[in-house]
């Protein structure tokens, strides 16, 4: 049986093929071919492809392994970058040495060749897939480092100049960081009609605690594991996914990287990569300071608070018929598994 | 009513139909991805169809009692049973938010009452969850 409708699918995967062809060339300025081609696992808004591409003269000429990045559609979703503005921020990163994909091309939405927008990379060999960097006997030799090489990682994001980009979301002026992100989540939820009880203690929980602000960063917004790509001998290797980068608190990405819904540091009960101390040592052995543990508690709580409300954005996507989309319809109900943490988190507080 | 099979046992037929013969013949790694969740959320169906009366009238007796509020003939059909308890959820968020459950026993008690509920959503889409 074949339910994927073989024939059909070959013919759109040979058109995409000759399209990338034509615009590698135009862009490379010298004759392209795509020898291999693959699906990759995607996000929930763009679809990956790994391109296999060999570039007959100019300066690219030679081999390339890349990775196209194709919007789903949908329209643009708030706090996110454009394409061309995650592009930019791709291009400061990695030059200044972040471990960042190298960017190759910028395909504008109304591309010539017609393929759908999105962003050629170079890809990275190794895994992003969380659960098999956790589970595969491949990554035992390498796992208890990790953790540590991604607090290293974000301590060279967050020094990177907040003028290295320009026009990056940062918080409103006169409002710190912490104080706009308290903010924001909490529209974010008034956003949708469902009451949340769970969320609004958590949100009476972070207001009074919430921390001074201090000088900002170039937040990555969506630090975690399944946003980097491990290999199985030199541990992490690239940090992927560069939408949600903004000028925030250092905190934020901190927090957001220890929740337990990412599985990537140790929580009761359940083994992540190893302790989560590992990941904070990491970034103090870089940056230089470290934050203070009743402050890391501070950005856990937050970032589950961000992650329920955008789970709940994301089922209404679906639901208000902006994207339908299976996949973000079911990640609504995983927020009673962030509901459930914060519980614990604020009564262990 | 309705000739067996049930709503749950039919759709229990079409989950074994989409695992056994339908996941093994997806080529496309992308669709076997989404597959995976569409049997997770048939699962979800399957798990929250039967009883969901049942728990929708405990939850209304456990806001009964955390909001004070006076005993009204209960809802007899579910749709305005369902809105009651979206309607007394509502007015549960307001007092947290006006700081009703920022401290002393009243406190105690939403997060008791909010662990239960947390618990019996979680029985529904993710009995795995720990």
């Amino acid at each position: 049986m074949d339910v994927s409708g073989g024939a059909a699918v070959e013919r759109a995967e040979d058109r995409l093929r000759e399209r990338l062809e034509r615009f590698i060339a135009r862009q490379s300025g010298a004759s392209a071919a795509v020898t291999g081609y693959v699906r990759l696992p995607g996000g929930t808004l763009r679809d990956a492809w790994g391109i296999d591409a060999r570039i007959n003269a100019g300066p690219f000429a030679g081999s390339h392994r890349l990775v196209y990045l194709q919007d789903r559609g949908g329209g643009p979703v708030e706090s996110r970058l454009r394409r061309e503005d995650e592009f930019r921020v791709l291009a400061v990163v990695h030059a200044a040495g972040v471990r960042a994909p190298r960017p190759y091309w910028h395909v504008p939405r109304d591309d010539l060749e017609g393929l759908g927008p999105g962003l050629i990379l170079e890809r990275v060999e190794g895994e992003a897939v969380g659960r098999r960097i956790l589970e595969d006997r491949a990554f035992e030799a390498v796992r208890p480092r990790v953790l540590e090489q991604m607090g290293e990682e974000l301590a060279r994001i967050h020094a990177v100049p907040c003028d290295a980009v320009t026009g990056l979301p940062a918080p409103p002026s006169g409002k710190g960081a912490p104080e706009a992100g308290l903010d924001e989540v909490e529209r974010t939820l008034r956003e949708g009609e469902e009451p949340h009880p769970a969320l609004e203690l958590a949100l009476r929980w972070l207001r009074p605690r919430m921390p001074a602000p201090r000088p900002p960063v170039v937040s990555h917004g969506d630090y975690r594991l399944g946003n980097v790509v491990v290999h199985p001998s030199d541990g992490l290797r690239a940090v992927l996914d560069w939408e949600l980068v903004h000028l925030g608190d250092p905190g934020e990405d901190l927090g957001w990287a220890c929740i337990r819904f990412w599985q990537g540091v140790d929580q009761p009960g359940r083994r992540g990569l190893g302790p989560r101390q590992h990941f904070l040592d990491g970034y103090a052995s870089v940056a230089g300071w470290r934050l203070a543990p009743e402050m890391v508690v501070y950005w856990e709580v937050f970032a589950n608070v961000r992650w329920a409300v955008i789970t709940l954005r994301q089922a209404r996507r679906h639901l208000t018929g902006r994207e339908r989309s299976l996949e973000l319809a079911s990640i609504g109900r995983r927020c009673a598994e962030v509901e459930w943490e914060l519980l614990r988190l604020i009564r262990a507080a | 009513m309705q000739d067996r099979p049930t709503v749950v046992e039919l759709i229990e037929a079409v989950r074994d139909f989409l695992a056994g013969e339908v996941v093994p013949a997806l080529a496309d790694r992308g669709l076997r991805y989404r597959m995976r969740i569409a049997l997770h959320v048939l699962g979800i169906v399957a798990r929250e169809v039967p009883d969901e009366e049942t728990r929708l009238r405990a939850e209304r007796e456990a806001l009964l009692n955390l909001l004070d509020l006076p005993r009204p003939a209960p809802p007899c059909d579910p749709r305005s049973l369902r809105a009651w308890v979206l309607e007394a959820n509502r007015a549960l968020c307001e007092r947290i938010r006006d700081g009703g459950a920022d401290a002393g026993p009243w406190r105690e008690r939403v997060l008791a009452h909010l662990q239960q509920v947390v618990e019996e959503k979680l029985r529904g889409s993710n009995p795995d969850f720990n």
